[in-house]
């Protein structure tokens, strides 16, 4: 019997690259070996000025929609805050507990147009929260004469990412190193406000003490905790 | 590296079981990578109508490497297995690893075409790659994009379809308005997502079209890159050809009819006005061929005969 040498050799290869791929694979998820994420309990209902209106609307989504947000997030947290001066303010969480390519974030610069906001302008900015300043998005949006300016950050594990590439190599950083697959989060505030300038302070001030109510241990979990370091690339422009 | 190499003795030739069996390792190696990716595939992004192109294209791709197989062999005849190969085939092979261990769909599925370039190339050399290069350029076309690319690029391709969507049947009477890629029909809220009009069918569309270019074989210039080019209006037309039919098949029968037809026909309709479509303008493209007085071009060989 013969059976070429090159032939078992490639056999050989290609059985070795499994052999790797099974090496290299995570042990399971990250969520898994900390503290479960209960979304509702961990922000609290009320902070510094601001408390949760108990009397809003339930926003309606369509069943499609809400298949979609069904499959890619584990808990969804969205509440309506009102400041002491009655300042209104939107805030949606959205935990993932498996951040893979089939299971995403979806980033608000995608899911605003597409619900038929016209996003008039994204930027990255440095955002000062309790103890630390983050990486974070703006946009500016209307939807008629509904002009809402947004804030987003996503954390993926305990790290702010700048989403995209950025945001897969975290992921491998993850699942290489500490072989694990990690989960993301994504914070967005808004509120209803034509003049964004003031949309987007108010939005900052409210981040900054919603993350400073939440219980220190897990506040890395929703604020990630690398610090200044990539903020050095990013010119402040905050208002 | 290929001087020493035993290459089966005329009496093996001869034994078909002898020559399954010296296959059986590289047969056994590709079943080892790929069977688990395929199973992943089947149940996760290939189960949902995004990428219901996904086999298609896996078995379109295999025909093709199996029908250039004789002139594969005939090309890598007398010519020198090439050592380049061995790299490629380990690159592949790193790609798999860390495209499945890390979940990348791009480096995993990827993997693959490079993984067969460099088995080809070690096996039977340059010329035989050359002679199957469609096949493993077509199989491009069945990798999952990184969701990132999907959403940015897709977007404004769903806000233009649903755009187009909404006025024409609005032209035709019915009771339909829009937000964004939200289509309201009657009582009825359509969500023209992933599932529609997205850079996935675009793509699909314009794998559909190549194939049809490369078994069509037409010697015309004018007609091969004129259809490569409206491949793009093609999808665009076809993707609101779908997402009109899905508007008033939940507006005349109800959402669950809606629902159901989105996953079992709605790509069928997508590719098959695709395909009339593609079809419909190569003869007009012949046409005006025949009109500026050029010779005509022999017959479509497969798809139009």
């Amino acid at each position: 019997m013969t059976i070429p040498r090159r032939h078992l050799l490639l056999g050989g290869l290609m059985a070795g690259g499994a052999a790797l791929a099974q090496a290299l694979r995570p042990e399971g998820s990250l969520a898994d070996v900390r503290a479960p994420i209960d979304l509702k309990a961990m922000v609290p209902p009320r902070f510094a000025d601001w408390r949760e209106l108990g009397d809003v609307p339930v926003q309606i989504v369509d069943p499609e929609l809400q298949r979609t947000i069904d499959a890619i997030y584990t808990q969804v947290l969205t509440r309506t805050y009102a400041h002491a001066d009655g300042y209104r303010i939107m805030l949606s969480i959205a935990y993932g507990k498996a951040q893979t390519d089939n299971l995403q974030l979806h980033l608000p610069e995608v899911c605003y147009p597409a619900q038929g906001f016209k996003l008039e302008h994204i930027e990255t900015f440095p955002l000062a929260l309790a103890d630390q300043t983050i990486t974070a998005r703006r946009m500016r949006t209307h939807l008629g004469q509904r002009f809402e300016p947004v804030t987003y950050w996503t954390v993926v594990g305990d790290h702010i990412t700048a989403g995209g590439f950025d945001k897969k190599l975290t992921e491998m950083r993850y699942g290489l190193l500490e072989r694990r697959i990690p989960d993301g989060m994504l914070v967005r505030v808004s509120s209803i406000d034509r003049d964004h300038r003031r949309g987007h302070a108010v939005q900052a001030a409210f981040a900054a003490a919603m993350v400073a109510a939440i219980d220190p241990a897990l506040r890395g979990r929703f604020a990630g905790l690398d610090t200044a370091t990539r903020l050095a690339l990013h010119p402040t422009n905050a208002p | 590296m290929n001087t020493n190499d035993p290459f089966l003795s005329a009496g093996d030739r001869a034994n078909p079981v002898q020559r399954w069996l010296a296959w059986l390792p590289i047969l056994a190696g590709l079943c080892v990578l790929y069977v688990p990716t395929l199973a992943d595939l089947f149940t996760g992004p290939w189960a949902r109508d995004e990428q219901m192109h996904g086999p298609i294209v896996l078995g379109i791709s295999l025909w093709l490497l199996y029908r250039n197989w004789g002139a594969m062999e005939a090309a890598a005849e007398g010519r020198q297995p090439s050592a380049w190969g061995w790299p490629l085939v380990a690159l592949a092979l790193l790609f798999y690893a860390l495209g499945r261990s890390q979940g990348v769909g791009v480096f995993e599925v990827g993997s693959v075409i490079w993984l067969l370039a460099g088995l080809i190339v070690v096996l039977r050399g340059w010329s035989a790659l050359k002679a199957q290069w469609f096949a493993l350029f077509f199989m491009g076309f069945m990798v999952p994009l990184p969701p990132q690319v999907v959403d940015v690029v897709t977007m404004p391709m769903k806000m233009a379809v649903s755009y187009v969507a909404e006025h024409v049947l609005y032209a035709f009477g019915y009771p339909i308005g829009r937000n964004g890629v939200v289509l309201q029909i009657g009582q009825y809220m359509l969500l023209v997502a992933d599932a529609c009009a997205g850079l996935q069918t675009l793509l699909t569309l314009e794998a559909l079209g190549l194939l049809y270019l490369n078994l069509v074989r037409r010697d015309s210039l004018f007609r091969n890159v004129g259809l490569a080019l409206l491949i793009v209006p093609i999808s665009f037309t076809a993707n609101v050809i779908r997402v009109m039919a899905l508007s008033l098949i939940t507006y005349h029968f109800g959402n669950e009819a809606g629902q159901g037809f989105l996953h079992g026909f709605a790509g069928m309709v997508l590719f098959l006005s695709a395909l009339i479509l593609i079809i419909g303008f190569d003869n007009l493209l012949q046409f005006v061929e025949r009109l500026r007085g050029q010779p005509p071009a022999p017959p479509p060989a497969v798809l139009g005969a």
